[in-house]
């Protein structure tokens, strides 16, 4: 027997052994002529499988999973909104962002050199003179920009969400103000036709977070009102309605949406090769 | 191997994640979830780097779903591949800052009792520092063979090589393996491979 067919017979009771179909005692007696080179390989190949089989943190994983189902939600709701592009969109898709790359590039170049001139271009007279830069706002007169209602319900979802995650009870005071935010902010999306992709993409992106944050929230008996509550999703479901990504109603739930992270639960066949008794 | 016994069930659950189906993307991941994990370990050496890598492959996996094709590779293969990926370009980053992540003495909480986690511990910890010598192919039969618990045709196409390939690269890295860890100390009285 040559080399390959060797490792054909190795390959064949490997399978068997990590498939727990056949332990190596009868893998050998199967082949008593090759007993001297399989055993010594069956046996690394044994410990080899115990040594790798570690499980993975059940917090781990639970933590995963709702990310995982978090971020499909929420590349729903984008597809909502932003349908599947026309058919010949992928032809002239390089060429506009060649475009849209070269004006970036020409805008950028210009912009430094004036900052680099301290000069302004003087284009309202059509010819290629020149004025003296002078800067509009007095010096000391900067003011902190004041949180738009976008930022405001982005900081106050990442702070309930650490708070949901740490285990610590929301309280109504919370509620209300994360309400307030994502009212005022569904109240800037009067023409939501004319706000720019990308800030389209933020608002969903914050408002899903919140509605399913909340929908979370809704199920566990905390020490919060529930009319803060209600007014709080309701208010996020309208920013999310008004871009035209209405949040859907929770589905029923099944065993393979609300998984038990326990063996039993995980209908496949043990993903760890099995060592025969 | 759970996608050999179950490829037609399995095929259903891929299309239907495909369609965006939250309780077959749920199903996907709880199937898959271990394996990459354990994949994921066995290169990395780190279960912190493991947890988070594990995450992210899913994440990528939510992206790329949609593009899919059955006639290219099975899915296990084609999950492990993004996992791969993954892997090499965490190294890359941890690389260009310098930094190395050895195998970390935080132990996972699984089914096994607690001397069993630790010995099983120890004897990963000294099979990746074995392994640190084989060659990038031989390293990577090993880890999917026995942390992903793919097939030989699964790893094969993974690899994308002949199932004799990885059959030949198999039995050299265990010999080698075995070869080297021989001359290793016991761990716990037991000897490591």
């Amino acid at each position: 027997m040559g080399r390959g067919q060797f490792e054909e017979i190795f390959e064949e009771c490997l399978s068997a052994l990590l498939e727990g179909r056949r332990s190596i005692e009868d893998s050998l007696s199967l082949y008593p002529a090759w007993r001297g080179r399989l055993e010594p390989l069956l046996r690394s190949a044994q410990e080899l499988a115990a040594a790798h089989d570690q499980s993975p943190p059940p917090y781990a994983r639970e933590r995963g999973l709702q990310r995982f189902l978090e971020a499909a939600r929420l590349r729903r709701r984008l597809r909502q909104i932003f349908p599947a592009r026309p058919e010949g969109f992928g032809r002239w898709a390089p060429v506009g962002a060649l475009a849209a790359v070269a004006v970036m590039a020409l805008a950028f170049v210009s912009a430094t050199l004036m900052s680099e001139s301290g000069e302004a271009l003087n284009t309202t007279t059509g010819q290629a003179s020149v004025r003296p830069y002078v800067s509009r706002a007095a010096p000391g007169s900067e003011v902190a920009a004041e949180p738009t209602p976008l930022d405001r319900v982005r900081d106050q979802v990442a702070a309930l969400e650490a708070t949901v995650r740490r285990g610590q009870s929301v309280d109504t005071a919370t509620l209300w103000e994360l309400e307030e935010a994502s009212s005022d902010l569904a109240a800037e999306l009067h023409s939501p036709d004319k706000i720019e992709l990308l800030q389209r993409v933020a608002v969903v992106s914050a408002a899903s977070q919140e509605y399913d944050l909340l929908s979370e929230l809704k199920g566990t008996p905390q020490g919060f009102s529930p009319l803060a509550l209600e007014a709080s999703l309701a208010a996020a479901g309208d920013v999310l309605g008004k871009l035209g990504a209405t949040p859907e109603p929770d589905p029923e739930p099944s065993p393979a949406a609300t998984p038990d992270p326990s063996p039993a639960a995980i209908p496949s066949p043990p993903a760890t090769p099995q060592a025969p008794p | 191997m759970g996608p050999k016994v179950d490829a037609y069930g399995e095929r259903e659950i891929v299309d239907a994640a495909r369609a965006g189906d939250e309780a077959a993307l749920a199903e996907l991941y709880n199937r898959y979830f271990p394996r990459v994990y354990r994949y994921i370990l066995a290169r990395m050496g780190n279960t912190y780097d493991a947890e988070d890598l594990t995450e992210e492959v899913f994440l990528r996996v939510l992206d790329a779903i949609e593009r899919f094709q059955w006639r290219e590779a099975p899915f296990s293969a084609w999950l492990f591949r993004i996992a791969h990926n993954a892997v090499i370009s965490h190294r890359r980053k941890e690389g260009a800052r310098g930094r190395s992540t050895p195998l970390s003495e935080a132990l996972p909480v699984g089914s096994q009792g607690p001397e069993e986690m630790v010995e099983n511990r120890l004897a990963l910890k000294e099979i990746m520092k074995a392994a640190e010598t084989l060659p990038e192919a031989q390293r990577k039969v090993i880890s999917l063979r026995f942390a992903a618990g793919l097939s030989v045709a699964e790893t094969a196409r993974a690899m994308d090589k002949g199932e004799g390939n990885v059959k030949v690269i198999q039995h050299k890295a265990i010999t080698k393996l075995r070869e080297m860890l021989a001359q290793r100390p016991k761990v716990n009285g037991k000897r490591t491979v």
